[in-house]
Formats: C-alpha cells, structure tokens, sequence
C-alpha cells in the first residue's frame, strides 16, 4: 500500500509540475505581447542650416523610451540607419519641427523621408532600398515654424550570420530657397514590433 | 505539509503522504485559479485598450486660434473611461501607463480663404506632435492627418487640436481621433 500512496504523490506531484511548466509558458507569452520591442528617440539638439534641395540624414540618437536596452543606436554604429531589433513585423514613424532660419520662401515645400534599407558597407554589398515612406507639407506662414508626420510598415528577416542588418533611416529635405532651416531637437521618431513572423 | 510547483505554487502531496480527495481538490482549486489569472493577462494582451472617436458636421474655430475638438460620436471605446460623448467629449484619458499609438485627422475649411491649417495631439494641454501646412491652392478645405507613438502615463488627458489661418469664417468639418497602447512601459 505504500508504494501505491508514493505513486499516487509522485503522479500528482508530475501532474502539477506539468501544469505549471504550462501555465508558465502561456503567462511569459502574454507578458511578452504586452512589452515588445519599442523605442523612442528624439533628435537631441537641433540640426541647423539645412540648404534648401539638400537631403539631409537625421541622426535620432537620444533614447526617450526603450524598453529593449540592448537595441542599438545606430548600424553601423556611425551611421544614422536606425536597426530592426530583431525579425518581426514593424511599425515605424516621424515627427519633425522645422523652422526657417531666416528669410522665407512662401508655400515652399518641406518633406520627410523614411527609407527600409541595406546600409551601404554592409552585405549585400551595395545599398539597397527596399521601402520608402514620406509626407510633404508647404510653409504655412504661422510663426514658430511648421510640423510634418509620416509613419510606414516594414517586415525584417534577420539572416544568421550575415551583416545584412536592414534597417530605416530618416531624412529631410526642403525648398526654402530665401533661407536655410533648422530641424528641432524635438522631433523625434519610433518603432514598434507588430508581431512575429512565424508562430 | 505538501510541496508545491515553483512558480504557481500549485500543491501536492509529497512521496509517504497520502493522496486523499481533499489533496487532489486542493490541486484542481490552486489549478483553477492560476488559469483564471492567465486569462486575465491573455485578455490584456488580446484587448490593448483603444479609443476611437470622430465629430461630424462644422464646428467653427476662431481663425489663428488651435482648438480642441468636442468628438461626440463614439466608434469603438474600451474602456469605457477613455472616452464620453457627453462630458469633457474633448478628451481621451489614457487607463493605463504605455507607450501610446495615437492617429488625429480632421478637415479643415473657410469660407473665402485657407492659407494655413494644422492638426495637432496634446498630452496634458502641450502639444507633442502635429502637422501643418499651407493648403497650397485649396483655398477652402484641407485634410490634413498626423500620427505618433508617445509615451503616456495613467490619468493623461489626450487631445485633438485644429487651427485654421485665411478669411471669412472656418473650423472642422469633421475629425477623428484614435488611441491605441502598443506597450506597457515595463
């Protein structure tokens, strides 16, 4: 009868690790769902005397949010393509504040670009455009300078091994032929993993 | 004195003790209610709190001046805290901390000129993203859209803003605002 009772408890005890082997791995997934990758980066300082016709990198390099500490700021590190974290779906977008530095050039053009693309120097061996993503906006003659936003979608594969690390990388351009311009710290960007790519 | 799982303490009998109705009741119980707390997480992973609101119909600005908008149809609003279209309509109130996917759009107009038109998201009464523009020849209406990822704390007050610049008399001729989490902010 003995061996029966310890049976009994061993089974159970087998039952109830099982359940919560389970249970745990079910909790880790949800909690995952509800904190994937994300950053937010601001411009930092503002990025001044911008010529008109000039398309201008914009170097995101202050971190606001991240809850992935590891995402890189940059690849290559000096460089201004923001890095996919890891393969996934993604969401990304811009937000730019830009004034006009001194004359303006009424109703000129201001544009934002976000391009998903191979950096150059890195396999494969020339750059390469995959996705490209912007929004144009003309000077609305309001004091304080004018507001552009564009947000785009983009999956990365990551590939083992390789140095193919795809990434977006944000760029200005405007047609204020009177004056330079000025991008302010304050513009800021993000990215967000939707999902995976495979369950 | 039975042992228990490490991690949802689910209990057990140890090896010599006895397996009786009650131990095997107290295993189905701690079972129970560690399922009901994962649907709680699944149902929060599944169910990202979201507000999605509009106005339809003019609603006149005073011409230079960013407005808020009264948003007083109800799309989709859950929680129900969010959002009222019938006390404070101009706010979305964020139930939780995240970081926030927030789409704000509105069409702007006048009645003889349109020169300039904005829309724009506040956080708390300071604007943190927006669009602006020249209507560049449309002299009498302007869509205009902007969207951002911001990071939100519990209790913020999320607005949508309009501005119009020209002659005559102006305002909304409909908007819309939409408020997503993506994620919690740990």
């Amino acid at each position: 009868m003995s061996d029966l009772y310890a049976n009994g408890a061993l089974q159970m005890q087998a039952f109830a690790e099982s359940v919560d082997a389970q249970i745990t791995a079910l909790n880790t997934s949800y909690l995952a769902f509800t904190r994937r990758p994300t950053i937010i980066r601001s411009l930092g300082s503002d990025l001044t005397t911008i010529s008109s016709g000039t398309v201008t990198n914009l170097t995101f390099g202050t971190n606001v949010f991240t809850n992935r500490p590891t995402w890189p700021l940059f690849s290559p590190a000096s460089s201004s393509y923001i890095p996919f974290y890891e393969s996934g779906a993604y969401v990304f977008g811009v937000y730019v504040k830009c004034t006009v530095d001194g004359a303006t050039t009424a109703t000129s053009q201001r544009q934002v670009f976000m391009t998903v693309q191979t950096p150059t120097g890195l396999a494969p061996s020339s750059t390469q455009d995959f996705t490209g993503y912007g929004s144009t906006i003309y000077d609305s003659g309001v004091a304080g300078g004018d507001f552009i936003t564009a947000t785009g979608t983009a999956v990365y594969q990551s590939i083992s091994g390789s140095a193919a690390n795809q990434g977006v990388i944000f760029q200005f351009v405007h047609a204020n032929a009177a004056s330079t311009m000025t991008v302010k710290a304050e513009s800021f960007i993000w990215m967000h993993k939707l999902s995976e790519l495979e369950s | 004195m039975p042992g228990s799982t490490t991690n949802e303490h689910l209990p057990y009998p140890l090896v010599g003790e006895t397996v009786t109705a009650a131990s095997q009741q107290a295993l189905a119980t701690a079972i129970e209610a560690s399922l009901a707390a994962t649907d709680v997480l699944r149902l929060d992973a599944l169910k990202a709190p979201t507000c999605i609101v509009d106005r339809f119909g003019s609603v006149a600005i005073t011409v230079n001046t960013d407005t808020a908008a009264n948003l007083t149809a109800n799309n989709f609003t859950d929680p129900a805290s969010m959002h009222s279209i019938s006390v404070n309509t101009d706010q979305v109130i964020l139930p939780t901390g995240g970081v926030w996917l927030i789409h704000g759009e509105a069409n702007l107009t006048a009645t003889t000129t349109l020169t300039a038109v904005k829309v724009a998201i506040t956080q708390n009464g300071t604007q943190v993203f927006a669009q602006q523009s020249s209507p560049k020849g449309a002299n009498l209406g302007w869509i205009l859209d902007c969207d951002a990822a911001i990071v939100g704390q519990a209790g913020d007050i999320i607005r949508l803003s309009g501005r119009w610049s020209g002659t005559g008399t102006g305002g909304f001729a409909g908007c819309f605002l939409h408020v997503t989490r993506l994620c919690y902010l740990v």
